[in-house]
């Protein structure tokens, strides 16, 4: 196979939206983790709400922020996601699309619903001591805490496993098919060949539309008037 | 005759060795399934206590009830623990080894709970609810205290 690609520059492919929710995830995870462990569960609950924020953020956002942060741009059915899969080990022709690909979407799909689910089940979560529990845990018998504290820690380590895949990914895309996927999810701009069609941005209000629901949302749980 | 002897003899200490393995055995499984279920009745009665005292009118009722189940369960916990039902049992226990290692120090934590939950008890029956919130700290302390060192943790 030729080595000769075609020419190539700078695009920008990841508004800064989704590159703050990326690293805000990755530092809440973290702090979720120790936390947990630790068994600082007041730092805990304070760390899950901004969870529900940045989660309600993210999610909205996939439904009207950019071009390339929208679930319905990367999101494929299987068909795509073997074609997509079976090339992976082929030469490398160079990024003809940007954005997430379609085994990289159905992760993205999985990681959001993953900690979605881990901050509803932490919410109802009664600890084993009974002295710190979710703050919503008072609507559910102990029993039922108690499952909810149990299907959190499942949950933890399904999330593992996930990132761990996540991280080898990006190592294995680095290594193997020499695209730096990290540097663009900092500085927004990745490689790709000459006339690749730039991320389609969207106006900033949509940006204030989305952290209002977030705020809305962590204030209905944080308050739950219901 | 020998001949029925020795089956005789034989048999009786066949059955002498499995009665002799037998109970042992049941009466650990048996108390690590009742001292679960007993734990479990305690969790919930003082999530009913705490969920209780948070509710803008509280029902004393409802948490002197608690409390005092509470205060009938704790002097019951030191028999919870026969030697023999630990992990060794062969059914998954959180109890740990120490339990029986330092029954000192079972002991203490054992007789701290019985202590606070007399305590938080006198306290509901007062009925001051500023009061029963303020001693709830301590009394999940009890809890804590002897779970950090005598319970494996699921963290």
């Amino acid at each position: 196979m030729s080595e000769a690609r075609p020419a190539t520059g700078k695009v920008a492919v990841w508004d800064w939206p989704v590159r703050v929710s990326h690293w805000l995830l990755v530092v809440l995870f973290a702090l979720q983790w120790w936390s947990g462990k630790a068994g600082k569960l007041d730092w805990h609950t304070k760390f899950g709400m901004m969870f529900v924020g940045l989660l309600t953020f993210r999610i909205l956002w996939g439904l009207f922020g950019s071009s390339t942060a929208r679930f319905a741009g990367f999101v494929k059915g299987p068909r795509a996601v073997w074609t997509y899969a079976v090339g992976l080990f082929r030469p490398a022709e160079g990024a003809a699309m940007i954005g997430h690909n379609p085994m990289g979407g159905w992760s993205i799909v999985a990681m959001l619903a993953l900690l979605t689910l881990q901050v509803g089940f932490g919410l109802f979560a009664v600890d084993t001591d009974g002295l710190e529990s979710g703050p919503l845990a008072y609507k559910v018998s102990f029993d039922q805490g108690r499952w909810a504290a149990h299907a959190h820690a499942l949950v933890f380590n399904l999330l593992l496993a996930l990132t761990a895949l996540h991280v080898a990914a990006a190592i294995f895309y680095l290594v193997r098919r020499r695209e730096n996927l990290i540097g663009p999810m900092f500085t927004g701009r990745r490689g790709a060949p000459a006339g690749t069609a730039p991320l389609q941005r969207v106006g900033w209000w949509r940006v204030l539309l989305a952290l209002a629901l977030a705020y809305a949302a962590m204030s209905l749980v944080w308050f739950h008037p219901f | 005759m020998r001949t029925a002897v020795t089956l005789a003899s034989l048999g009786a200490m066949a059955l002498a060795g499995a009665a002799l393995a037998a109970s042992p055995q049941m009466n650990a499984t048996d108390s690590i399934r009742a001292r679960q279920t007993h734990y479990k009745e305690i969790g919930a009665s003082f999530k009913t206590i705490r969920d209780e005292l948070a509710k803008p009118a509280v029902d004393k009722a409802k948490v002197q009830a608690a409390s005092a189940k509470l205060a009938a369960f704790a002097p019951q916990i030191s028999g919870w623990f026969p030697k023999g039902s630990g992990s060794e049992a062969g059914l998954k226990t959180a109890a740990k080894a120490e339990i029986w290692s330092d029954p000192k120090g079972f002991g203490e934590q054992a007789e701290n709970f019985v202590a606070r939950t007399k305590r938080f008890n006198a306290i509901a029956m007062n009925g001051d609810v500023a009061e029963m919130k303020q001693a709830i700290p301590q009394l999940g302390g009890a809890c804590k205290s002897c779970h950090d060192r005598f319970k494996v943790s699921d963290k």
